[in-house]
């Protein structure tokens, strides 16, 4: 399922990434690859973009990029 | 022995506080990815031979953003003899990534494990000597902030000079690397599970929370705004009145000594009127950087990127063009600069073009001499132009979208908000030292070079000294022809052509050459709209020397900064032009016809938002029209 599907505070792990290669590379280059654990951390007051954490690291990704993260619950 | 090491590592890691450390000077550092966007050298402290090079902080070697591609070409023009690879080790796992890389280029690799104390203080355990044995580099735990081990690091990156053996074969992808340190990392770290929610996370809570998040930005900018303009012009007021009675105490004891007239008229109005004029500014501007330092070094600044995203998109940027605009209300230079963080391209031109709108502190003392001379003083011109270069921003912004050269959808929008930190009162102390040093040389060097040459020009004619019959000098020949352009913008006289013109040096120019050319300068403007015509021209025209050159270096290239250039001035005047017709129409029109175009400009509104109202939605599948919708056809094709 789609990562913008689970609720704030729900972690789940990476299955798929379905962006082009280019916006694959840079979300690998932060931690973000196929494998790993992400938290919801929050959305922005006006909805977009939401705070992820990967890796102990808390990231800002936007709604349309979020779409084509896959992940599965544990 | 001439020794050269490199800094290298993961934004905001802490290589220009370590930097800082080894060398004693004091460069720049913030809480946001990205504050040193080229690279520094020093010599080292303690042994003058060796220089010491801070590069910018990158994730990989893959050469994606600009950044990246100058620390690869760094590396291919110089090879360093050591690289001290700084990593954040609250953060280990994704700092190793580009120490894999690192590893791979046949230099010698120290690798200091930043953060040392915080990691204590989180209870992790890290096994340096494991560590080694699995990157084959020697490991050195740091606080650069507390100069812990840095003398340590440095004896061991001096002494280096095996190259490291690091193979991955055939797993090079960024995927097998972190498949790699996945599976290694816990082999020689061991951190507790962090419970509940972090410091930040609780703080972010509010800072970034659905409904506190947007009000505490306002509230913060505001604050800003306001503390540094109302309790600047205070100590600014004191400055100006020192240094009006010295200019008449130095013009009393000369005309008393006889001294010739034109001594008595260059010392007293172009060098201490001049000088006086720029110092007096000197606290707004410098109140206004120690606020934006403080709010870039707790990491507030990364977080508006965040806030803002949204409303950015809609103009065809993202949240991460706010910090360039933000830093463009002290210095559109240091604005211009932090560009070098957003990834796409188009964007990152766009920025570049739209920053200068954002009045800068010298654009902002033009207006607040402006409000004193002919608004009484009101805050209404400076919060004015301020919302007219927001609109600019957003109407161009949306304008230059749909231009083919900003059209490139690569990059996707990744945003790291860091941990939030309490500002050192050393850092910000450091940032004003040099922005103190960076206004008064130019307050001292162009505004008083400046100052001298337009009192020449003002002064001298074709038949030598004028004797203050300003009808003869060069200046007035020169402005009466170049005042014609300005004709239709409302402020045509060769003392405001010369005044705009003069504004490419340095904004704070235009106030200069104001007072010096003018004794009465308030009646050089007709009208109150002529002159918020002028503030605009000047807001909007391209900005100063400085700038110009700062934007064509960022560019890169001739065509792209020319074009800026002739979008500035096209901006400039037909906004300057659209107020001053205002104006005329208001002017002109008596109490009867002012109420009927209200109404039809209420009309006009109301049809098109009803026409608007009345239009299909894009989403077909749920619309209520269905066949009546004109749009059916359309759509039921596509």
């Amino acid at each position: 399922m789609e990562l913008t599907k689970l609720k704030v505070g729900e972690s789940a792990r990476v299955s798929q990434i379905l962006t082009d290669n280019d916006a694959k590379t840079r979300f690998a280059e932060l931690g973000l690859v196929e494998g790993v654990e992400v938290l919801i951390v929050r959305f922005a007051p006006l909805g977009d973009p939401l705070e992820i954490k990967v890796r102990d690291v808390y990231l800002a990704i936007r709604v349309s990029d979020a779409k084509k993260i896959m992940v599965e619950k544990a | 022995m001439n020794k050269k090491i490199a800094l290298i590592g993961n934004p905001n890691s802490g290589k220009t506080t370590l930097f800082n450390v080894l060398t004693g000077t004091y460069q720049k550092t913030g809480n946001w990815s990205g504050v040193t966007t080229e690279k520094k050298e020093g010599q080292y402290l303690l042994d003058k031979s060796v220089t010491i090079i801070d590069l910018p902080g990158l994730y990989s070697l893959t050469a994606r953003s600009k950044d990246e591609r100058a620390v690869i070409d760094f590396f291919k023009s110089q090879r360093p003899d050591v690289i001290v690879n700084v990593v954040d080790g609250t953060n280990l796992t994704r700092n190793l990534l580009l120490t894999t890389y690192l590893l791979e280029l046949k230099i010698p690799v120290v690798i200091a494990v930043n953060f040392c104390d915080q990691l204590k203080k989180q209870g992790a355990v890290l096994d340096a000597e494991k560590m080694e044995n699995v990157l084959s580099a020697p490991i050195v735990t740091i606080s650069a902030l507390k100069k812990t081990n840095v003398d340590k690091l440095m004896d061991i990156a001096l002494s280096l000079d095996r190259v490291p053996y690091f193979d991955l074969k055939d797993n090079k992808s960024t995927r097998d690397r972190y498949a790699f340190l996945d599976k290694s990392v816990p082999l020689f770290f061991y951190k507790k599970n962090e419970k509940g929610k972090t410091f930040t996370q609780k703080i972010d809570d509010l800072l970034l929370g659905k409904k506190t998040g947007l009000p505490i930005f306002i509230v913060v900018m505001l604050m800003v705004y306001f503390v540094s303009i109302r309790l600047g012009g205070v100590f600014g007021g004191m400055i100006e009145n020192a240094f009006n009675s010295a200019q008449s105490g130095v013009m009393a004891y000369f005309t008393a000594k006889k001294v010739p007239n034109w001594i008595t008229s260059l010392s007293c109005e172009a060098v201490i009127g001049g000088i006086g004029t720029v110092l007096s500014f000197l606290p707004q501007i410098l109140i206004l950087f120690a606020l934006l330092s403080i709010l870039e070094q707790s990491g507030y600044c990364a977080r508006t990127s965040f806030l803002l995203d949204r409303i950015f998109r809609s103009i065809g940027l993202s949240g991460k063009s706010f910090i360039p605009m933000m830093l463009g209300c002290g210095c559109t230079v240091s604005g211009i600069m932090a560009t070098r963080t957003i990834e796409r391209e188009s964007e990152r031109v766009m920025t570049i073009y739209l920053t200068p709108f954002i009045p800068c502190g010298a654009k902002t003392a033009v207006f607040g001499w402006f409000a004193s001379l002919l608004f009484n003083g009101s805050a209404f011109v400076a919060t004015a132009m301020y919302f007219l270069g927001i609109l600019c921003v957003c109407t161009f912004g949306r304008i230059l979208k749909r231009l083919k050269i900003f059209r490139d959808k690569s990059a996707p929008f990744i945003l790291e908000i860091p941990t939030l930190k309490i500002p050192h009162v050393k850092d910000v102390w450091f940032v004003l030292k040099d922005k103190v040093k960076d206004f008064l040389t130019k307050a001292g060097l162009i505004v008083f070079v400046f100052s001298v040459i337009l009192w020449a020009l003002r002064n001298l004619g074709f038949s030598g000294y004028t004797y203050g019959d300003v009808k003869k000098s060069f200046l007035y020949i020169f402005g009466n022809k170049l005042k014609y352009i300005f004709y239709p913008l409302g402020f045509a006289s060769w003392e405001t052509a010369v005044a705009v013109l003069s504004g490419i040096f340095a904004k704070e120019a235009v106030i200069e050459t104001l007072t010096l050319l003018s004794k009465t300068p308030a009646t050089l403007f007709s009208s109150p709209f002529s002159a918020l015509s002028f503030t605009a021209f000047i807001l909007l025209s391209p900005p100063c020397i400085a700038s110009i050159s700062m934007a064509s270096s960022e560019l890169k290239s001739k065509k792209l900064t020319f074009y800026m250039l002739i979008f500035h001035l096209f901006t400039a005047y037909t906004v300057s032009l659209a107020i001053n017709l205002l104006g005329i129409l208001i002017n002109a029109c008596n109490r009867l016809i002012l109420p009927v175009i209200i109404v039809i400009i209420i009309v006009v509104t109301l049809v098109l938002a009803i026409k608007r109202l009345k239009k299909c939605k894009k989403d077909c599948a749920n619309c209520s029209r269905g066949e009546k919708c004109k749009r059916t056809e359309k759509h039921f094709t596509t």
